[in-house]
């Protein structure tokens, strides 16, 4: 198998949203996550494609991984510790899109 | 059940959840070898590389394989079972899948075994 190798389509700063789906079968974006935007903490690699891997299939060509970085406030709107609080989860392209204007990206120095 | 369509059972991130025990947990000799199955099996043993361990044809199992079996377990058995019964059973469910082995072969695994010397006699060799 020979695909391309799929090109980041993100950097480091960018604000992204995770698409908001619920497909069938295996899946490796936690759900609580589903539809809120981030922003790109790093870029992780490439890597097969877990979903394709799951079934045994070689999960080409590697797609890449990001760290994305939530406010949890923005996860959870009743969150009630520290307001600048973060979690970072490491999602792959596939599931990401372009978000909205940047937000004051956290922890940006522009 | 979480209740929200498209969540899996295995899917709890994020969700309220009991105070956490932090100390060590002692492990089972079965569990021991449960996980040892699975480093043979997933070619982690020869190479850091799992990567290129299965590409070399030196894995017979994927992690991401071994998720998708105990995520489809129902409710009640990923409920019910403990941690490394879900992966003795997930090994087991990839194994017959990708036709490693058989569910003959498996179920003669899983027959009782023959008493014990100085048993009841008449259970067979």
């Amino acid at each position: 198998m020979t695909a391309a190798a799929v090109d980041p389509a993100f950097r480091v700063g960018d604000r992204v949203r995770v698409r908001r789906s619920d497909p069938p079968g295996h899946v490796r974006t936690p759900f609580y996550c589903r539809g809120h935007s981030g922003t790109v903490e790093r870029i992780c690699g490439r890597f097969p494609n877990p979903e394709e891997l799951a079934y045994g299939r070689p999960g080409l060509p590697p797609i890449p991984l990001y760290r994305v970085r939530f406010l949890c406030r923005d996860l959870w709107p009743d969150y009630a510790e520290h307001p600048s609080d973060v979690v970072e989860i490491e999602i792959f392209q596939h599931w990401l899109e372009p978000a909205a204007a940047p937000a004051a990206p956290i922890g940006a120095k522009r | 059940m979480s209740g929200v369509a498209g969540k899996g059972i295995h899917d709890v991130g994020g969700d309220p959840a009991p105070a956490c025990d932090p100390d060590d947990h002692p492990h089972e000799y079965w569990e021991r070898r449960v996980d040892a199955l699975m480093v043979l099996l997933s070619g982690a043993a020869r190479s850091p590389d799992v990567a290129a361990a299965s590409r070399a044809g030196a894995a017979l199992l994927r992690v991401d394989q071994i998720r998708r079996q105990i995520e489809a377990l129902g409710s009640r058995a990923y409920g019910e079972m403990s941690y490394y019964e879900r992966w003795s059973h997930a090994i087991a469910g990839v194994l017959l899948e990708s036709g490693v082995i058989t569910t003959a072969e498996l179920a003669r695994c899983m027959e009782p075994r023959a008493a014990a010397p100085g048993g009841s006699a008449g259970a067979g060799s």
